[in-house]
């Protein structure tokens, strides 16, 4: 009888993975019905969005439940929450994206957005998940679909840059599963919970190295998913062959759920390593605020230059890691979820920006920009806040999240590291504001472009967004808490 | 607790840019919508101005709300003397700049207006903020109409200087982000709530060493912006490029923000710290007052000229804040007043032969006193203005702030003040050969003789500058009553610890050790 109602319960719980699973083999199915599945597109962005709305709604209803899911395989405790929040908040614009902008991926909407679902069950299953070989499958699940979905693009160098992805994708996770494996050795147990158990009861002294050697592996698959300096080599080249709705949803996403993995695994580095944790991690987060600002400045593809913008802003994020090792997880928490989401959002503008513009040509350079927003205001005027919220820039949400993690590192003592988070900030500015000096100073032959009214929507959603983060960021903490 | 005046002032000019989103693209009304609505702004702060009440220190037309309640971030505005007179200052420089016709519109007008508009806004919010956090926010917002005005309607090399202009702005406003989240968290740590308001921030004590490192990053972002000596190669660039409006509006009040910035933060916040660096501040002040002026001598961009007489007077400015006294103070708050009128001014003027003949080189003027007389007269007067001529408003200031300088104990006065004077003679220098170069001596240039004498657009433009050349310079008490009780509030603040700091210095290196 208890089973019964055990499983009943989880099943309650589970259902938040089941929406999204049954969401992807759903439209999946939709679409042998149909001959020419592109017709359909605007049912696959329905049911791709409903189903992320369902998920969310599952999440919001299953918020607080204490009771362990499925024999403590799966917490659900704030951290998991606030970052699947964000996931899925991000999800939902980048399915109806997908749908229905799908002519630069290819003629398969219906596929694109099944494998973009379960990715994003992947990425939930990693926020949530308390056993490390759940966390081995999460990670693969929320990798394999991004493979994909970047090698079948229409970029000619699709496959290259799918194949780099996927190649050194494969070590990463060789090498976390390594770390897996070590941990095990050492600890006799993959439940999270247990090891923090045994770190408690603090008998440090029993272990041998190799279960630090194994945290410290896991944690490198981790970076380098996220694409920190040392092991950011992947990010640009992905991100300026891959495609730009993928990006959009890719960039945000795919670090919001490995962030949470990032919290779980700093919460077990014991006190006495804390200290040789900060000095590598403090050299990982310098390098990717510098290499990502100063990489930046030598691009001429807006695509690769957003990617240098993605290593800098993992950087940024590093700094809420390295106040994890010094003061508790519980202070970094809804800093860095924040941060996470208000990244997110601008990037998705910004590469949504990039798929209008690949639409009409191409190619996206910066200098083919030149005189753009003489014809399109608006556009140019979305792109021109979401660059600007990703360099900092008040009123936008960029600034107050800036503002928030320098608060919170100098808290911390962390002066080091927010100098050289100011100091590369000025540095990336200048890419950015290289793309308003051409969309805006300089002439060029632009007509009106066309943009269809889902992506218009999803724009001014961002736009809304990255606004109301940066004037009355209370109310989206409020959300979010 | 809600104060509609000085809400509406400050956000008008927002809502009236954003409004400009609909209208349609080429219409002949929108330069006049954008004067319309600066009219409004100049008259509404004339009332804020006439409401003021002088006897009082404390800040009026307070606006203080919830905003960012985690953080202890509020949504609070106010007004004391020295940001009423800076904002009434923009408000009436803005309205004269709206006026000039810019040289590159070609359908862009309208990006025109809604960049001065969002200017003027964001300028009058940084003046008006009593929260440091919306201070910020206001002053770093700034920087971007300014980017666009220069960017899009500047000269040849205008890419280059809007990009200097932003990026050295803001590099120089970043370090003061680190420097007043420091300031708050240890806000909190003394008092144990948050609070990013402008008025709690002056209660926290801070050992000389933090005050000292606290300081230096302010004043990384006023020297920059004010700018002082090695800091002010932007200046030149943005100057000569920059539309006339932005040239206007950046020489008249941007750089106010900089000098502002140090009375509302530096010396309340950091006295023991002002006081130490007092000497190197003024040092350096000294060698932009006279290496300005050198520069300026040399130039033969009349544009230019303008720009590094403004570094040189904006020296006279920052020596006078940090001579530390009462006198020195109230002098360079009214030299503020009194260098944002006549550079204005003078940049309105050099903008209105420069759309007729498209050059600003001297060489290609001279002798055009007899083709324009009234346009003469006028820029001689305020070209007097500007060299500090008695009577005229810029004297008033420098004699102030020379006053103050010899008193100061700060450093030895007489000898800082003795350097100073020679900016003085060597403005009145390059000033004068500037006149005598363009509009005395023969008419050579052919050009020249059909040169338009001013017309009623620029009369209205210029009116309100040079009539207060001679109101400020007559009737300076008009200045100094409304300014005085909020400048010995902050002359208390300073001279308190002055007389302490022998012995504060060891008390806090004894604490910190």
């Amino acid at each position: 009888m208890d089973q019964v109602v055990g499983l009943k319960s989880d099943l309650w719980a589970l259902m938040p993975y089941i929406s999204l699973i049954a969401g992807a083999f759903f439209i999946l199915c939709l679409s042998l019905l149909e001959r020419k599945s592109k017709e359909h597109k605007s049912w696959y962005a329905f049911f791709g969005c409903f189903f992320s709305v369902l998920c969310l709604y599952f999440l919001f209803q299953g918020r607080g439940m204490v009771a362990p899911i499925a024999q403590g395989m799966l917490v659900s405790d704030h951290i998991a929450y606030v970052f699947s929040g964000v996931l899925l908040l991000l999800l939902i614009p980048a399915s109806l994206a997908h749908a229905f902008d799908s002519d630069e991926i290819g003629d398969k909407p219906s596929g694109i957005v099944s494998l973009l679902l379960l990715s994003a069950c992947g990425g939930l299953l990693m926020a949530h998940a308390n056993h490390l070989l759940l966390f081995f499958v999460a990670l693969e699940l929320l990798s394999l679909p991004l493979y994909v979905i970047t090698a079948i693009g229409k970029n000619p160098k699709a496959s290259e840059a799918g194949f780099k992805y996927f190649l050194l994708g494969a070590f990463a996770s060789a090498i976390f599963v390594y770390g897996v494996a070590l941990t095990w050795s050492g600890f006799n147990t993959l439940w999270i919970s247990e090891i923090s158990q045994i770190l408690e009861a603090g008998f440090l002294s029993d272990f041998s190295g190799s279960q630090w050697v194994g945290l410290a592996l896991m944690f490198v698959g981790v970076l380098f998913k996220v694409g920190i300096f040392p092991f950011h080599a992947w990010i640009v080249d992905v991100y300026e062959a891959a495609p730009s709705h993928l990006v959009a949803w890719m960039s945000g996403a795919v670090k919001a759920a490995t962030f949470v993995l990032a919290l779980r695994l700093l919460a077990l580095v014991p006190d006495e390593m804390k200290r040789h944790w900060m000095i590598v991690l403090t050299v990982f987060a310098v390098g990717s605020m510098l290499l990502g600002a100063v990489g930046g400045l030598f691009q001429k593809n807006i695509k690769r230059l957003l990617g240098y913008s993605t290593i800098a802003h993992g950087g940024y994020a590093c700094i809420a890691l390295l106040v994890v090792l010094r003061a508790s997880v519980h202070e970094v928490v809804d800093v860095l979820a924040l941060y996470l989401l208000v990244y997110g959002v601008s990037s998705m503008a910004a590469f949504t920006f990039a798929a209008v513009i690949e639409g009409a040509k191409q190619s996206i350079e910066v200098q083919g920009l030149k005189g753009f927003a003489q014809e399109n205001a608006g556009l140019a005027l979305v792109f021109s806040l979401s660059l600007l919220s990703l360099a900092g820039f008040p009123p936008l949400g960029g600034f107050f999240v800036k503002f928030q993690l320098f608060a919170l590192s100098l808290r911390n003592g962390l002066l080091f590291v927010s100098i050289v988070a100011a100091i590369s900030s000025v540095i990336a500015l200048g890419y950015y504001l290289s793309i308003l000096v051409a969309m805006y100073f300089k002439k060029g032959e632009w007509v009106h472009l066309y943009k269809s009214k889902v992506i218009s929507i999803i724009l001014f959603a961002c736009v809304l967004l990255i606004l109301a983060a940066g004037m009355m960021p209370s109310s989206i903490m409020g959300l979010m808490g | 607790m809600m104060n509609t005046l000085l809400l509406v002032t400050v956000f008008l000019p927002l809502f009236a840019s954003g409004l400009l989103w609909f209208a349609p693209k080429k219409s002949k009304w929108i330069h006049g919508y954008g004067a319309g609505v600066s009219v409004v702004i100049a008259a509404l702060s004339v009332v804020l101005f006439w409401k003021f009440e002088s006897g009082n220190p404390d800040f009026q037309f307070v606006t203080d709300m919830d905003w960012i309640s985690s953080f202890g971030i509020r949504f609070s505005m106010g007004m004391d003397g020295l940001s009423l007179v800076l904002f009434v200052l923009t408000s009436l420089l803005t309205f004269s700049a709206m006026l000039c016709k810019p040289d590159r519109a070609q359908g862009q007008i309208k990006k025109y207006v809604a960049s001065l508009l969002v200017l003027e806004s964001m300028i009058l919010g940084t003046f008006a903020a009593m929260d440091a956090f919306l201070f910020y926010v206001f002053w770093e917002a700034m920087l971007l109409p300014m980017f666009l005005l220069i960017g899009i309607f500047g000269g040849a090399n205008r890419i280059y200087a809007t990009m200097k202009f932003f990026l050295y702005t803001f590099f120089g406003s970043i370090f003061m982000l680190i420097g007043m989240i420091s300031l708050y968290l240890l806000y909190a740590k003394q008092f144990g709530h948050y609070s990013t308001s402008i008025a709690d921030l002056y209660q926290v004590v801070t050992p000389l060493k933090i005050q000292l490192w606290l300081c230096l990053s302010f004043l990384l972002a006023f020297a920059v912006k004010v700018p002082i000596f090695p800091f002010h190669t932007w200046l030149p660039d943005a100057h000569v490029e920059a539309p006339t409006a932005g040239s206007v509006v950046l020489a008249g009040v941007l750089l106010k923000m900089g000098t502002y910035g140090m009375l509302r933060f530096v010396l309340p916040l950091f006295p023991m710290a002002a006081t130490v660096f007092a000497p190197w501040i003024c040092g350096l002040a000294l060698i932009g007052i006279v290496y300005g002026a050198f520069l300026a001598w040399g130039q033969s961009d009349m544009k230019k000229i303008i720009a590094y007489s403004s570094v040189s007077h904006m020296g006279f400015i920052v020596l006078g804040i940090f001579s530390l006294t009462h006198t020195g103070i109230s002098g360079a708050v009214f030299q503020m007043l009194a260098h944002g009128i006549t550079t204005g001014a003078l940049f309105l003027l050099i903008g209105y032969i420069y759309s007729q003949r498209h050059t600003r080189v001297i060489g290609e003027y001279g002798g055009i006193a007899k083709v324009v007389p009234k346009y003469s007269a006028v820029f001689f007067l305020v070209l007097l203005g500007s060299i500090g001529l008695p009577g005229l408003c810029g004297f008033v200031g420098e004699f102030l702030i020379f006053i103050g300088g010899v008193a100061s104990q700060a450093f030895t006065g007489w000898k800082y003040v003795s350097v100073a004077v020679l900016g003085v003679v060597l403005g009145a220098g390059y000033m004068l050969k500037l006149y005598e170069k363009v509009f005395l001596g023969s008419l050579d240039h052919e050009e020249n003789k059909t040169l338009q004498d001013l017309n009623l657009r620029a009369y209205v433009a210029l009116f309100l500058p040079v009539v207060f050349v001679f109101v400020l310079g007559l009737f300076p008490n008009l200045v100094f009553e409304k300014i005085e009780s909020s400048v010995s509030r902050l002359g208390e603040k300073v001279s308190h610890y002055k007389v302490v700091r022998s012995a504060s210095l060891f008390v806090d290196q004894g604490e910190v050790q």
